[in-house]
């Protein structure tokens, strides 16, 4: 634990010497895999009780209450510049899911009782948190480490998934994500200080310097682009192409 | 004998290249990775089985939900403004079912499934196992590797490893993300290591019995639709 709190520090603070050092380790992508589950579970956990406890607290009918009073709220912005027929379907159709709401908690029974229902879905939520992050995590780093060793990057997987999970430490600031506005702010602010050190954590593990490590980790989303560029294109010459022949 | 295959499926599923290469030189590989398959199946199957009958436990009854969900669309005005009209009638309880079997079996927790997937998880797994494991030796072998196939069975069978993460859907609602993706580099790592292959060369003969197999499956899919479409064609002439 004292491992991990120190490497947690190395990596907020960018220190070369902790991204060395772990690239080095014998067991770097269990340290790193480690360090994702860790932050993982605690975001998850704080975000999970937080759900728990409002959803515990709060009767079922004044959590509708809350959902309708948000829609008004929310809705009543957009409303104004549609026209009213559809203004008025979309209102009948959201009354209409939170009616369903209403009479499902009323009329319909599990073999156990609500509130252990509840608690069964946030633990799954709880734990399900860290292995949302490692599916995204794991298919982007394969993504980029094919990048890096095309612009030279002497690194193995295991090393590059190792050091770039350092990435995942400033997004303990995710599980003050229910506080309105800040949890938001706090998230950005992770967002963009896990992107910097995902980009060291690139650069040290593929020995490469930090404007290669930046062109790998865009290469994917370029990529992506002028594929979703061309399929475009192509379906666009297949459509006119389609429509001229007639 | 258990430690030893715990040992095997952790180095895996952390990518210790040494571990392939222990799997490599070992007489017994192919036993040893179909024991290991067939385990890590059952194991994930029976944990699996819990977390469903638990999902179950606290899933509202779906016959119930189904009819709330008919009555108050039935309240909706463009409803009303039909209800006279029989062929809408007809059209819409005939939409509203099909709906149901696609979309409510996203509500349903299949117990019964959870069961038989003691059985049919481990088979499937070896099954995957070796129809990849064969074409990736061959493709290996095109591009240099030295490996047999029993050394390339046996280092791509240590890619079941990631799967052992699924044993967290014994909490209900969980769900596992990247095992998938995690598989395939443990599979890349058992090609390399089994061929001795360079990473590159690696590369290409993961991907390709992958890309092979879903080339495959087009081309069936297609032959199967061309085919149909015969026989509907000739019939009703």
């Amino acid at each position: 634990m004292i491992e991990l709190l120190g490497m947690a520090r190395g990596a907020l603070t960018l220190n070369a010497q902790t991204f060395n050092t772990l690239k080095q380790s014998p067991n770097v992508f269990r340290q790193g895999l480690a360090l994702v589950l860790v932050v993982g579970l605690i975001v998850g956990g704080v975000l999970g009780v937080v759900a728990l406890v409002g959803e515990i607290l709060t009767p079922p009918a004044q959590q509708i209450a809350q959902a309708r009073e948000g829609f008004r709220q929310t809705f009543g912005y957009f409303s104004s510049a549609m026209p009213p027929e559809i203004s008025r379907q979309i209102t009948e159709s959201f009354e209409m899911g939170l009616r369903i709401g209403e009479r499902v908690t009323r009329e319909t029974r599990s073999p156990l009782p609500e509130p252990i229902g509840v608690i069964f879905r946030q633990s799954g939520a709880i734990v399900s948190y860290p292995f949302g992050w490692l599916g995204g995590f794991i298919f982007f780093g394969a993504l980029v480490h094919i990048f890096a060793k095309l612009l030279g990057g002497r690194g193995t997987i295991a090393q590059m998934l190792g050091v770039t999970s350092l990435t995942v430490v400033p997004h303990l600031l995710d599980a003050f994500g229910f506080i309105a506005c800040l949890g938001g702010l706090l998230s950005f602010i992770a967002w963009v200080w896990g992107v910097v050190i995902y980009i060291k954590g690139v650069a040290v593990a593929q020995e490469i310097s930090v404007g290669k490590a930046i062109l790998a980790v865009l290469l994917p989303f370029i990529v992506a682009f002028i594929f979703a560029l061309l399929l475009l294109v192509s379906v666009g010459v297949l459509i006119a192409v389609a429509s001229g022949g007639k | 004998m258990l430690r030893e295959y715990f040992g095997l499926g952790l180095g895996a599923l952390f990518l210790k290249e040494e571990v392939f290469e222990k799997m490599r030189q070992d007489s017994g590989r192919v036993t040893k990775g179909l024991i290991l398959i067939l385990f890590v199946g059952v194991i994930v199957a029976l944990v699996a089985l819990i977390g469903n009958v638990l999902e179950w436990a606290t899933t509202p009854d779906l016959n119930n939900l189904q009819n709330i969900i008919l009555n108050e669309l039935k309240q909706m005005s463009w409803y009303r403004q039909n209800a006279n009209n029989p062929e809408f009638l007809r059209g819409f309880e005939q939409g509203y079912t099909q709906w149901w079997q696609f979309f409510g079996g996203t509500f349903k927790v299949d117990v019964l499934g959870a069961v038989t997937n003691v059985i049919v998880n481990p088979l499937a797994l070896a099954l995957r196992w070796l129809l990849y494991g064969v074409v990736a030796s061959i493709v290996a072998r095109m591009l240099g590797g030295k490996g047999t196939l029993s050394q390339t069975l046996g280092c791509t069978a240590l890619a079941v490893a990631p799967e052992i993460l699924n044993v967290v859907t014994v909490v209900p609602y969980a769900q596992v993300g990247g095992v998938a993706i995690w598989g395939s580099i443990c599979a890349y790592l058992g090609i390399k290591v089994a061929n001795e292959l360079s990473p590159w060369r690696a590369f290409w003969a993961t991907l390709l019995p992958a890309i092979a197999v879903v080339f495959v499956a087009i081309l069936v899919g297609c032959c199967v639709s061309v085919a149909i479409g015969a026989v509907l064609s000739g019939g009703a002439r």
